[in-house]
């Protein structure tokens, strides 16, 4: 809570959504959106709730929200990303998919309960003290967890210091579909499943990341998989 | 080969990902809310669809339904 002897601005109370007094990871693109954007998307988040008393449609509401996610997220146009690549990886499919070996990686940060990458070293580390602490894991190397694809959903944690977890933590699967992808087996949709899947907590710092990926991708390739579903978060 | 999953279509233009599902679902829930596997599995299938329909590198198909929340009952 903001002291009640000092008035906080609009963009003090916007910002403080994102690792602040406020810090709620579905909305610290409040960060990043102007003061005027920010009221008018609480505007019309209050509005869609006003008439949600009536209809008990809370849709649009959610659908606002997205939306405002969406905008909070794109890019400046007059910024080049460096991660702005002139081609891409394409491979042509030569498998099709009811017969294809299917492998996954995530940046949800999930593990096997048991197996915990342990964070600089830290056991039995919280969510909240990873979002506390994620100036630390942007600084660090990140561990690639290793998930058995027959591993018991009920087994699988998760830990991510950069989006709000409460569905990951709800059901893995909102982030990490290891029963989708077991009934696709199942079902035939799919060949047959990798042994292993991988995932790690993408909030990391990206230059450690690029220095372990040769050993990574060695790793992913072990699993001999014909392609590979990716999920960041 | 590759097929991506996510909600921020901006990344994958730039970074020239071969094949990505977009998906119109709140950031912490690309495959669709808590409890939703009808969703989830929906999403699955789309992507699965794009590895076959996909014929050229950066190829950006919009999942085509709303976020819903988990489904009661």
């Amino acid at each position: 809570m903001h002291p009640e002897d000092e008035s906080e601005s609009f963009e003090s109370f916007r910002k403080s959504f994102s690792y602040g007094t406020r810090t709620d990871l579905d909305f610290k693109f409040f960060k990043s959106m102007s003061d005027d954007d920010v009221a008018a998307l609480l505007q019309a988040l209050l509005a869609d709730l006003g008439d949600a008393y009536d209809t008990g449609d809370i849709l649009p509401l959610i659908q606002s929200a997205i939306a405002a996610q969406a905008a909070g997220y794109a890019p400046d146009p007059s910024v080049r990303s460096r991660y702005e690549y002139e081609d891409g990886p394409w491979n042509e499919a030569r498998t099709p998919v009811a017969q294809s070996r299917v492998g996954m990686l995530t940046t949800s940060g999930h593990f096997v309960a048991g197996d915990d990458p342990e964070p600089f070293g830290e056991t039995d580390m919280t969510q909240e003290e990873a979002v506390d602490r994620i100036s630390e894991f942007l600084r660090h190397a990140p561990a690639m967890s290793e998930i058995p694809s027959s591993t018991a959903t009920a087994d699988l944690r998760v830990r991510h210091g950069g989006y709000d977890t409460r569905s990951a933590t709800r059901d893995a699967n909102a982030t990490f579909p290891i029963d989708g992808l077991r009934t696709a087996a199942d079902d035939g949709r799919v060949g047959e499943l990798a042994s292993t899947f991988f995932s790690f907590p993408g909030a990391t710092s990206q230059g450690r990341l690029r220095k372990l990926l040769p050993e990574w991708v060695a790793r992913i390739k072990e699993e001999d998989v014909d392609f590979m579903l990716l999920v960041p978060v | 080969m590759t097929v991506m999953v996510s909600a921020f279509e901006h990344v994958a233009r730039v970074m020239k990902i071969p094949r990505t599902l977009t998906v119109r679902h709140p950031m912490g829930r690309p495959l669709g809310a808590a409890g939703d596997k009808e969703r989830h599995s929906e999403v699955l299938n789309a992507a699965f669809d794009l590895l076959e329909s996909a014929t050229a590198n950066g190829t950006l198909v919009e999942f085509p339904k709303d976020f819903r929340p988990t489904p009661r009952g």
